[in-house]
């Protein structure tokens, strides 16, 4: 549970949620959304791949993501949403930066 | 795809659904030694029907099928995923505060309204079982791993709610005509999930 908890807390990465909520798309189509470079972009999908709430698939030479959320991983999306949850700065190591911090690619 | 550290939703499911049928085991067992009389045992058995609900449900929407899901069938998948949810809390809920008399039909009513909801929600989305991802072994050929995981997943599922709804129009039956019925219902039951196993061995089961 503490990798959704974690995936869900960063605010791009519920961006990345909700973009995909409406269709699937490919990993360039969604850093193009972004303002924050192509490593940590792929940070994100790591941490959320991880978590099992998203699930990525090679098309030829393009990656397709596609949301892959239970119902409960659904309200607690809403509901970090709601709330407006920031990654806190506990954040690991191993979590990518706050992109609001990153400069531009 | 990476290692992860978290365990599959497959596999959550499966543990989930694992203690409730203990569970249900336990209900039987409860009720055989006397512990509790047949109303209580028949809402055990209800509120572990609707926590088979929650916990289908709630893992329905997470069996993607990409390479020919559209985004409404999906939107649609993921309205029945909460419907079947919040249908099961329900349940237990109703099962558990509802008076003695007519608990299991009420509750049963509850039940089978939320299938229907169900039903109605894929109609309207145009939902057909290729799109769903309940695809043959034509279809899944080219599938990745994941989309096969998901379309054997899917059919597991099916069977699960179509034992549930039987369960539900079980209770029902039962309350109507008392127990020649119910014993019907069990046939019919055995009759219509053969069927079931047959027309999806026949389509949609994936196969390897």
């Amino acid at each position: 549970m503490s990798t959704i908890f974690k995936a869900l807390a960063d605010p791009t990465r519920r961006r990345i949620l909700e973009l995909l909520r409406r269709q699937s798309m490919t990993a360039g189509a969604l850093a193009a959304e972004f303002p924050i470079s192509g490593s940590t972009m792929s940070s994100h999908f790591t941490v959320l791949r991880d978590a099992h709430l998203v699930v990525s698939e090679k098309q030829g030479k393009t990656v397709v993501y596609h949301l892959q959320l239970s119902v409960l991983e659904e309200a607690l999306l809403s509901f970090a949403d709601l709330l407006g949850l920031q990654h806190r700065a506990t954040a690991t190591a191993s979590s990518p930066p706050n992109p609001n911090k990153d400069p531009q690619p | 795809m990476t290692t992860s550290t978290h365990p599959s939703p497959g596999r959550a499911s499966s543990v989930a659904l694992v203690l409730v049928l203990l569970a249900f085991a336990g209900v039987v067992i409860a009720k055989e030694s006397g512990q509790i009389d047949g109303v209580m045992a028949k809402r055990g058995v209800g509120a572990l029907l609707g926590l088979m609900m929650v916990v289908t449900g709630n893992f329905l929407p997470k069996l993607i099928f990409p390479l020919t899901r559209s985004a409404r069938v999906g939107a649609a998948e993921r309205l029945c995923g909460w419907i079947l949810v919040l249908t099961g809390l329900t349940l237990v809920v109703a099962f558990a505060v509802l008076p003695d008399e007519g608990v299991a039909f009420q509750g049963a009513l509850i039940g089978l309204a939320g299938f229907a909801g169900v039903g109605l929600t894929l109609i309207g989305s145009g939902w057909s079982a290729p799109r769903a991802g309940i695809a043959g072994p034509a279809e899944l050929a080219g599938a990745s791993p994941v989309a096969y995981r998901s379309a054997k997943a899917r059919v597991s599922a099916i069977f699960i709610l179509h034992a549930v709804a039987w369960a539900l129009a079980m209770f029902v039956a039962d309350a109507i005509w008392d127990d020649p019925a119910a014993i019907w219902m069990v046939i019919g039951f055995t009759i219509a999930n053969s069927l079931l196993a047959l027309v999806l061995r026949k389509h949609w089961w994936p196969v390897g």
